[in-house]
This record gives C-alpha cells, structure tokens and sequence, in this order.
C-alpha cells in the first residue's frame, strides 16, 4: 500500500512535468551542423555537442541550427510565439554574439545538407516545407545593448557592411501571412561579467502545423577590428564547458528545454594576437572593400622599398630562380649607389620579413636568395607584415613592389583558408591601411593564373604590371628607371586622369647631346629622354606636348628629384635644369573636351558671317554667360544686339536682303574658353558692321565666366546618382564626412569670383544630411552620415550655385564625400616593444578652417598608476 | 640543568625552524601583482576619458554651455575657440593640444578634477599620469602628473 502510493505519488509528479509537452502536442527536432563529421565543411546534422572531434569552426563563422517544428496546436488568430535563446556570454567571453542567417558569411560556404540526419517523418516534413514556397524571411532586429566591452550594434554594422543584412527563414506548409523576431538581453547594459543571454521570441501568423526555422549563430571575434570584441574575449577563448543555444516554447507550451552546445575547443581563432595591431590598424575598422587611392610618391632616388615576394607552391625551381635573378637586378639599380633602403619579405601561408631595411646589397640579395618554393597564397599577411616595417624614415618616400603569380586564397597570420572574395576583402583592408599612410603600391602579375583586378584593387590600374617569369627582370628594371634613372627624364601623360599612349613629346636643350629628341609614350603613358651631359655641367631643357585637337592641357609640371622645376609656358615645360644626375620628372595632364571645339567660340554662336544693313539703331544688351564643362553655347544673335525699327524684324540670316557683317573682336586669345583652359571671368566683344558703309559699326560686349569646376553641367545634370559620378571622373575635390559633422563651404571646392549664391546642396545618399541646404556665399553647410554608413563609405554631394546676373545658369560642383567614422581605437602597440599597451588610446583629430577640414593624427594618450 | 637547557634550545631552534619555514612558505604563495593592478587602473583611467562624452557631464546647446560640478573641464568645454565640443573628452583635449587653445595647466586642472576631486582615484595611495604623444614625439608629453602637480 505504502508502494502503490508513492508509485503514485511518483506517477503523478511525472504527469505534472510532462504536462506542458503533452498538453500541447508540438513535437519538435532541433540540431545543428557538425562541420567535420567527417568531412570539413560538410554538415552532418546532430542535436548533441559540436567539438572538436567532430567540428571545426572558426570565429566570425555562423553555425547553422535547424528547428524543425511539427503537430502544432491551431490557435485563436493562427497565431503563435516561439522563443529561444542562445548564451552570448560565458564567464564574460563572448559567445554567440548575434544571430545570422544559417550559412551567412561562412567562407568556403558549408554544404549543408538541410534535410538530412532526420528520422524517416522528419525528412519528408523537412522536404515538403522546403519545397511548399511558404517561407518568410525575417529580418533580425538591431541589438542597441551595450556590452561591458562596448556596443554590439557596432559590431553587427561592421558585420552587415561586409555581408549584408541579417536575416532568418520561417518555412511553412500553410501561408506565412506575417513574422516577426524581437529580442531581448538577460543582463543590464555593462553587466554581461558573467554568464548572459539573448532571449528572442519569434512570432508569426500561419495555419501551418508544420514549420522550419533556418538560423545560425555568430561566433564572437577575438581582436581589433571594428567586428571583434578585444583580444581573448572571443568565442574561441570560451574554455571549460560548452555554451548553449536553447529552445523555449512554443505557445506557452514547452518543448522540452532542448539545447544544442559548442566547446570553444572546437573554435579557432580567426587573428593571433602577436603582431597584428599598431596605432594605425587599430582604427581602420573592417568595412566594405573601398579601395583607397594609391598616394604618387616624387621620382627620386632616395627611397625606402619593401619588396614584397611570392614564393608560394605555384613557383616551380625554375621559375624562382629566374625570379630571384630578376629582383637582384631591381637591387643593383639601386645599391649601393644611391640612398635607397630595401626591405625583403617572403609570403606564402604567412607573411615573413627576410631583412628589415637595409642599403646593403648583400643583405638583400640574400634575403631574395633564400626564398623557396611551398605553400599557399596570403596576400593579407604578406601587406601587413610589410607594413609592420613602416615608417623607416620619415623624409624618405615609401614604395611596397609586391609580385603574386596567384590569386590569394589565405587570410589572417594563422593562414586560414578563404576563398578569393574573402581574401581580397581582407588584403584591401590591409593595402588601404598601407596607402593611407602614404605608401605607394606597385604591384606586378606574373603569370596569367591571377587577375589583374585583384592587384589593382591593392594599388591602383596605373601601378599593375603584367609579366611573366622570363620578363619579370625587364618589368622590375623599368619600374627602377621609372623613380631613378640618372641623367634622364621621364614624362607621364594622362588624359582624364589615366595614363594615356601614342603622345608625342619633344624636348631640346642646349650643350646636351642629342639636343633634340622626339619620343612618344608607351601604353603605360610614360617616355624617356635619356641626354648625354657633360659632367658638373648644367643644361636647360624644354619639353613640349604635341598639340592635339580636342584635347586641353589642363597641367603641366616638372620635378627634380623631387622638387619643382621649370615652369610652364603653352603646352611646354621650360626652365628645366639638367645634368647628369638630374632625375627629372615631368607630368603633362589633359582633358579632352566633349563637343567643345565649338563651346564659346564666339564666330560660331551666331553663325552668322553676311549680313547687310546699317547698325545705327543697335544697342548691346552686353549679356553674360557661364561656359559650362562639355556643353556648347548656343546664343542668340538677339540676345546680344537689340535692333530698334526698321531693323528689328531682320532675321540677319544669311538669305536676309538686308544684311550686316558680324566680326569677333577678342579681348585676347582666351576668350574661346574651355579649351584655352579659362577659368573667372572674360569679356570678348562683337561688332556689327554694315557691308555697304564699312565705317558704320558697332561693338558689343559679351561676358563668359567659367566655374573652376571639372563638373558643371552636363555630367552633374546626367547623374542621379554617384555611380554615375564616378566613373564619369568628374568629382570637384573630396570631403571627408566626419563625426559629429564636417563643414565645408563652396570656396573648399572651386573659385567663383563674382557674387555667387548657393541655391541648394544635396546628397544623393539619405544616409548623409546637409545643413543649411542652401545659403549665401559665406555659408558653411555641415554634413553629417547616421551610425549605418560604414568608414570608407563614398558618395556625392551637388551644389547649385546661381552667379549673379549670368544669363545660363546655374552652375553645379560635385564634391566626392567619403565617410571617415573613425572611433576611439583598441588599446595600441609600444612601437619597440611590441607589447599591448591596455592604458593608451589613439585619438584623430579634425578641424575646420575656412571651409577646409583637415584630419590629423593619431594622438596616443596613456595613462600610468602607480602604488605610493 | 642541563637537561633543561638543551631542552629550551631544542624548542628555541624548533621555534625558529618552524618560523622560518612560514615565511619561506608565505613568500612562495602567489600574491596580487601589483603591476597587473596598476595597469589595470591605467586602462580604467585612459577609457573613462576616452569613452566619455562632454555631453554626459556638460550641458551644451548652441546658446549655452554649463559642465555643472566640472568647472575645471567646463573651462575647456566651453572656450569659444573649441570647434568641436560635443565629442569624447580625449577628442576636445587633443583639438586644444593642437590648436593651442587653452594652457597645459587648464588641461592638468580638468584631469585632476576629473579623477582627484571627484575621488574616482585616492591620490593618497595612488599616483597616475596621463602622457600625450603624436606621430612625431620623440617622448611624450606629460599632460598630468600627481607628483608634480599643484593645485
């Protein structure tokens, strides 16, 4: 009896606990993929815990959790809540940091199998609701909370810069007619020292009986980029027990408290925190692949290189050989004559310094010597380890010559395999690092196994060579000869800003031999003048452009070893000093003018040349026109001359019985504008003159003026958006968009000499706002872009500039803006030691003056305490 | 007698044996790194005036500007010349660095205030510093420093 009743007792309390999970009816199966079981990368789905004998995940990775939900109970409205929940952190390291959608930046995407390792039932549920069309994707809400180490927000938009939004599928076997995800922290802002949660509960609005839910969770990042949380505090640092993403219920029933759990021992991490950071990466941030502008550095001799060599496994013996030869002939061009230090580093998996900076050329040849053949391709590692050598010397310009005969297919310095994508958004976060600190990039293709695009997203299209084994010791002479050739001249054309073939060039001088040489440039847009000159003798050079219709030369310019020489004079460059060690170099820019030959060509306005009358009842209506970029001035006769009766009704064609003669008078030879390179303000005038009475005349005023802009009108009138603006190339200067706002005024971009009002300023991007949007000649508008435009962000802004009195107006100027958030940064490196330094903080800084704003820094602030 | 004395030595050395093997132990037991402590309050010192903005203990409007209990930093905060005034308190002290706006010692007196006044650290049983360098320092410069300080 006794027994019986506690059996039943026992019996009862059984009910009790199993009372929800029956009372409700939803049965459920929750797992998750095992990405090494046995085959990496591969999913094998299971409902136990993800180790390290089964898994192998990496920090940044989402691990896919598949939810598969069936036998659900209708409700009043076919309603119903799901919650769960996922730990985010353990022992305060973080864990799963958000939710992303189940495959979502995994980098080679894992085959995921998704309806297998189900029993029989689960598989054809699992088919069906795949396959019904009644899914719903749901966005996963921002997350404002504030970790102990910082905002997780800013994290997720760094994450979402670079793989686009997050988002879960809710799948169905009824129509889906609404969705929603909420959720919320388990722990206070700060307080996640310990263990804490994120709760989400996802509603939706179906008859379905059946459902699925795809999702994964975000492993956290150790490190110092703008997605990673500090070193050690990443899912990968989780030691001990495992860390849990939790099913709650569904409809206030419960299903059971299923979990699926990881072992941070099954986690690796994605950086090695040893040599990863200095002052200037800590605030770089990740963000999208913009690619930075490659800095020009002057042609000069004295120059700090690193080169950057491949020696992957691709590089067969012969092939290194023949390149190992052709980087000592690079050297010999400059050591040890000149004052140039070279640097050597070797990348395969990792990038590896040979030898710092040296101007010994046995060092550097046998750093080149001990390269060998093995391994795969890290660009990332390669750039920042040569990058870790800046700044050798502060005076001296900064040239990295990187050569890669492959695509990179490594990241990070412990050589995690990525596919190419992945790869190059990583080295072209590393080479803009490099260019902003005003390093030139020169890259150089050896093979046809890469692509070309890949190096000049590191560089630039102007700083890739193509070459092969055979030819890399010609490609590397020549980029010698480019920055140091003494007793030469080199000349760089570009046409719209890119370097342009088949310009011919003349330069003479006196007491050089030849004294007269005539080249043209190569496909690159460069040539060479190589002179003869007696030594401690010093000549003159003139260099001189061809003239080509329907081109401008917009500048011209000369340097010697760095400093400005010559001046110009039309389309030369005259005054160059010369002798046998001159290092000159000379670049010659031009624009060439769309459908200008005509623009404000005063005779061809009119196009009227025979008229005949008399013009004493004509008065000048002396208008003013702006001479727009590109467009062609059509002006009417009328508009120039008022003709009172009887001359009024003449038409002044060329058929008119009555007829004058129309004659250009110049003020000087620059009233024809645009292709004169005009810019401010030039009166020409027109006289009228009868045929029959020559003496009977009468001249008139008429007043261009032409913007400083390269963008006025038609391009800016063309474009709605800055894709367009870009690749038309026709950006008036670039703003930096700063926190909290930056100002800028018209005066930063162009000069307008008379009064000038501007109507409005506009940004295509609703992300960025203006303030004013329009204003007086003195107004300072400040731009300001909201927390989701990511560092690096670019885009444009339009003003509307009216300028009194002129009859075609407006005008418009198009500044380029880029997006620079830069936030306090990850404590920074001791520059000799190396070692984290917790107490200091890199700090830019920016300010404004008379419209033009300047960034400069970084400042470091440290702080000290000390025990009395 | 004799007895008795050996007796007392034996104890004696025993006594002494015993102690000196507690110290040995104590010594070899592991104790709070200072050095670990103290840089730990350098990072807590560099991130309070890193992550704090001047809007959390000043109010600042386009007609006013009012830092409260912070007549020290308001000094700074508020000078006409600061252009951009609405950002962390390391952003403004480096804009005033650079632009000359304010003397070091107005600097000094608003961390002082910052952390001594406002007890955030016990200048009695600690000392601190806060050092600034740029791009181009050869040393940094010492922006604050207990020892020298003077009110």
């Amino acid at each position: 009896m006794r027994a019986s009743k506690f059996l039943g007792a026992s019996a009862i309390m059984l009910i009790i606990a199993l009372l929800p999970h029956l009372a409700w009816g939803a049965s459920v199966d929750f797992s998750q993929c095992s990405n090494e079981n046995p085959t990496l990368n591969n999913c094998k789905w299971i409902g136990s815990i993800l180790n390290a004998a089964n898994s192998e995940y990496r920090e940044g990775m989402s691990v896919p959790q598949r939810l598969i939900l069936r036998d659900i109970a209708a409700t009043g409205g076919s309603s119903h809540t799901l919650t769960f929940s996922h730990q985010t952190t353990k022992g305060g390291i973080h864990a799963y940091d958000y939710l992303t959608a189940w495959n979502q930046g995994n980098s080679p995407l894992l085959t995921l199998n998704p309806c297998s390792d189900l029993p029989a039932t689960y598989i054809s549920i699992c088919n069906g609701l795949r396959s019904s069309g009644y899914e719903y994707h749901i966005i996963v809400p921002d997350d404002p909370y504030i970790s102990k180490d910082g905002s997780t927000q800013m994290r997720i938009n760094a994450y979402e810069a670079s793989y686009g939004n997050r988002e879960i599928i809710l799948r169905g076997n009824q129509p889906i007619l609404a969705a929603n995800l909420q959720l919320a922290h388990s722990v206070a802002a700060g307080a996640d020292a310990g263990d804490s949660d994120i709760r989400y509960t996802l509603t939706w609005t179906s008859q379905s009986t059946q459902v699925m839910v795809e999702m994964g969770g975000h492993l956290a990042i150790s490190g110092n980029t703008s997605m990673d949380w500090g070193w050690g505090l990443g899912a990968s640092q989780i030691s001990g027990g495992p860390y849990h993403f939790n099913l709650g219920g569904i409809d206030s029933g419960s299903l059971g408290s299923l979990d699926n759990q990881i072992m941070g021992s099954s986690i690796i991490p994605l950086y090695n925190n040893t040599n990863t950071t200095n002052v200037t990466n800590t605030t770089n941030g990740s963000g999208p692949p913009t690619i930075a502008p490659n800095p020009v550095i002057p042609r000069v001799c004295a120059l700090d290189v690193v080169l950057i060599i491949d020696s992957s496994e691709s590089i067969d013996t012969f092939e290194l050989s023949q390149m190992q030869q052709a980087y000592q002939v690079f050297v010999k061009a400059f050591l040890p004559s000149t004052n140039t230090q070279i640097a050597v580093v070797d990348f395969d998996n990792f990038g590896k310094v040979l030898n710092g900076y040296t101007s010994d050329p046995a060092i550097v040849n046998a750093s080149i010597m001990s390269t060998a053949s093995g391994g795969f391709t890290n660009w990332e590692d390669a750039l920042e380890e040569a990058h870790l050598l800046y700044d050798n010397r502060q005076a001296v310009p900064d040239l990295f010559i990187f050569a890669s005969d492959g695509n990179p297919n490594r990241i990070g310095n412990l050589s995690i395999l990525a596919d190419e994508n992945l790869s190059m958004e990583r080295a072209i976060g590393k080479a803009n690092a490099i260019k902003y600190d005003g390093i030139r990039i020169i890259t150089i293709g050896i093979g046809n196994q890469l692509k070309p695009d890949n190096l000049a997203a590191i560089s630039s299209p102007d700083a890739v060579y193509l070459s092969d084994f055979s030819t890399l010791a010609g490609t590397l002479a020549e980029i010698a000869s480019d920055y140091c050739s003494p007793g030469s001249v080199v000349v760089r054309k570009n046409v719209n800003g890119t370097p342009a073939a088949g310009w011919q060039f003349t330069a003479t001088g006196s007491g050089v031999t030849p004294s007269t040489i005539i080249n043209t440039t190569d496909p690159s847009g460069k040539l060479f003048f190589s002179f003869s000159v007696n030594a401690g003798a010093t000549s003159v050079l003139s260099i001189t452009e061809q003239a080509t219709p329907g081109y401008n030369l917009s500048s011209a310019a000369c340097w010697s070893n760095g400093i400005p020489v010559g001046s110009r004079f039309g389309l030369s460059m005259q005054g160059v000093p010369f002798n046998s060690t001159a290092n000159i170099l000379c670049e010659f820019n031009n624009t060439a003018i769309t459908n200008a030959t005509n623009t404000s060509n005063v005779t061809n306005i009119t196009n009227i040349t025979n008229v005949t009358n008399t013009t004493s009842d004509i008065t000048c209506l002396s208008p003013k026109y702006l001479l727009h970029s590109g467009q062609v001035l059509d002006i009417p006769f009328s508009a120039i001359f008022t003709a009172s009766d009887p001359y009024s009704a003449y038409d002044f064609t060329a058929s008119s019985p009555s007829r004058v003669k129309l004659q250009v008078i110049a003020s000087s030879a620059k009233v024809t504008a645009e292709e004169n390179n005009l810019n401010g303000e030039q009166t020409g005038t027109i006289k009228i003159q009868s045929v029959s009475n020559p003496a009977d005349t009468k001249t008139c005023p008429i007043t261009f003026h032409r913007l400083a802009a390269n963008c006025d009108s038609i391009s800016c009138r063309a474009c709605t958006d800055f894709a367009c603006l870009e690749s038309n190339s026709c950006l008036d200067g670039l703003a930096f968009v700063l926190d909290p706002a930056t100002p800028v005024r018209l005066g930063q971009f162009v000069s307008v000499t008379p009064a000038y009002s501007v109507a409005s300023f506009n940004i295509f991007d609703p992300r960025y706002t203006v303030t004013p949007t329009s204003g007086p000649v003195s107004q300072i508008f400040s731009i300001a872009a909201d927390a989701t435009v990511p560092d690096g962000h670019r885009t444009a802004g339009r003003f509307t500039v009216n300028v009194a009195g002129y009859a075609n107006g407006p005008a418009y100027v198009c500044p380029g803006l880029q997006r620079w958030h830069k936030e306090i940064g990850a404590p920074v490196n001791d520059l000799d030691s190396d070692l984290l330094v917790t107490s200091s903080r890199p700090v830019f800084h920016y300010f404004e003056k008379d419209g033009i704003v300047t960034m400069v820094g970084p400042y470091v602030f440290t702080a000290k305490v000390w025990v009395r | 007698m004799r007895k008795g004395y050996l007796f007392t030595m034996d104890a004696v050395f025993s006594a002494l044996i015993l102690i000196i093997s507690a110290i040995i132990i104590l010594n070899q037991l592991p104790k709070p790194s200072t050095d670990y402590f103290t840089d730990r309050m350098g990072a807590d010192v560099i991130n309070v005036l890193s992550h704090t903005q001047t809007t959390e203990l000043c109010s600042i409007s386009d007609t006013s500007c009012n830092c409260y209990k912070y007549v020290k930093l308001e000094a700074i905060v508020c000078s006409p010349v600061v252009r951009n005034r609405e950002a962390g308190i390391l952003d403004v002290f480096s804009e005033v660095i650079l632009t000359g706006a304010v003397s070091s010692k107005e600097i000094e007196d608003a961390i002082h205030e910052i952390f001594v006044t406002k007890n955030v650290i016990d200048e009695k049983r600690f000392g601190f510093a806060v050092l600034y360098s740029t791009p181009g320092s050869v040393a940094p410069l010492e922006l604050y420093n207990t020892e020298t300080y003077t009110p």
